[in-house]
């Protein structure tokens, strides 16, 4: 059996003049795995599923008993932002898989996200630019209102 | 059929995912493959043609529409590919050279033959080959860009991709594409940065539209960019 033949004609593509370096840049930028956490997680959260299992893993903050929608009411105690940080690096330490490690890094960012937000406190000793820099490649990724808490590390 | 189901199962899961999915569409599925090819390698291919010897036979984009309408017009055709291990673009070249010598014979019967000396030079041209992966290259840069950018407006962050092309494909410092956007450099940096992801899953996924197992996709970025030196 024939199939009906295609009926869309080629058409040179007027915006087809990106030079060979510029194709080489991009194909660059598009080789390896992604080699910082944050992007790693970026890119998980942007998978078919990413959406769905970051609003799944913030559902479940690692503090007993926390309710997740208290983080998003400033300003959230900064003890308890404190022990949410310590969970956060724990559980990516200690995670048996991928999704595990994200999900610690997860918690961790938005420890010191929201600490920074609300207490203008770095609970990081990484300097201040590279975590703001982590924190807006990750809040990018999520759906809101959580992208909007953690972008406020850049107002 | 042993063999082919073998072949079938070697595909990475990505490409099986969207090629066996819109081929199972039916007609519908197998227009939205024509149509995603006659994006992806028409350019591609009329580089080759016009640095080869059939540049003799015809119009490019004549040759390589009858190509596209009489092959893509078969049910089997793709199957075959799926079967034969090859990557798409080499699939694709041989078909065309096909294409074209059936044309030929076609004329000859119906008694317009080309000329004996175009004829004679007829011929598989491997060093067309280099060209025909650059403009390959360059073809599937340009649609991943196109959607990473609808992904980027899909998800709010025109701003993002609009940075991203500013500082990446026009090589505009993050301290002057930053400025209509209302954010400082460093603040753009990042911005590109997310957009830099959407896109890097964007060529990646095209690079295994076109056969590449998952674990071979940075060797064959590797080669491309190799071949673009």
């Amino acid at each position: 059996m024939m199939t009906p033949a295609p009926t869309t004609s080629y058409k040179p593509d007027p915006d087809s003049n990106l030079d060979h370096s510029t194709v080489s840049h991009l194909l660059g930028m598009a080789a390896g795995p992604p080699v910082r956490p944050a992007d790693a997680l970026a890119v998980r959260m942007q998978g078919d599923d990413g959406q769905a299992w970051a609003i799944k893993t913030l559902a479940k903050p690692p503090i007993e008993d926390l309710d997740n929608k208290s983080l998003l009411k400033p300003p959230v105690d900064l003890e308890t932002l404190r022990l949410l940080h310590r969970m956060g690096k724990r559980h990516f330490h200690d995670a048996k898989d991928g999704d595990e490690q994200h999900a610690g890094l997860l918690w961790y960012l938005t420890a010191i996200a929201i600490a920074m937000v609300d207490h203008d406190e770095l609970l990081s000793s990484q300097p201040r630019q590279e975590v703001v820099d982590a924190i807006l490649v990750v809040a990018d990724a999520l759906p809101n209102p959580w992208r909007a808490r953690l972008e406020a590390v850049d107002t | 059929m042993a063999k082919q189901r073998q072949s079938k199962e070697a595909f990475p899961a990505t490409q099986m995912t969207w090629i066996n999915a819109r081929l199972d569409e039916g007609v519908k599925g197998r227009r939205d493959v024509a149509q995603h090819l006659m994006e992806v390698y028409a350019e591609p291919l009329r580089i080759y043609l016009l640095g080869s010897s059939f540049r003799s036979a015809g119009e490019p984009e004549e040759l390589i529409n009858g190509f596209f309408a009489n092959r893509l017009a078969r049910e089997d055709y793709l199957e075959g590919w799926r079967a034969s291990e090859k990557r798409l673009r080499r699939w694709l070249i041989n078909g065309l050279i096909f294409y074209i010598k059936e044309e030929f014979r076609r004329q000859k019967r119906g008694g317009s033959p080309l000329s004996e000396e175009a004829e004679a030079n007829l011929e598989d041209p491997e060093d067309q080959y280099r060209a025909f992966d650059q403009a390959w290259a360059a073809s599937i840069v340009r649609r991943a860009m196109s959607e990473a950018a609808a992904r980027c407006k899909e998800e709010d962050l025109e701003a993002h991709w609009d940075i991203f092309v500013r500082h990446h494909v026009q090589q505009q410092p993050y301290a002057v594409c930053c400025q209509d956007h209302g954010v400082d450099a460093a603040r753009a940096a990042v911005m590109a940065r997310t957009a830099a992801t959407r896109f890097r899953e964007a060529v990646r996924d095209q690079v295994s539209l076109d056969g590449a197992d998952e674990t071979k996709i940075d060797d064959e970025l590797a080669g491309l960019r190799s071949l673009l030196q």
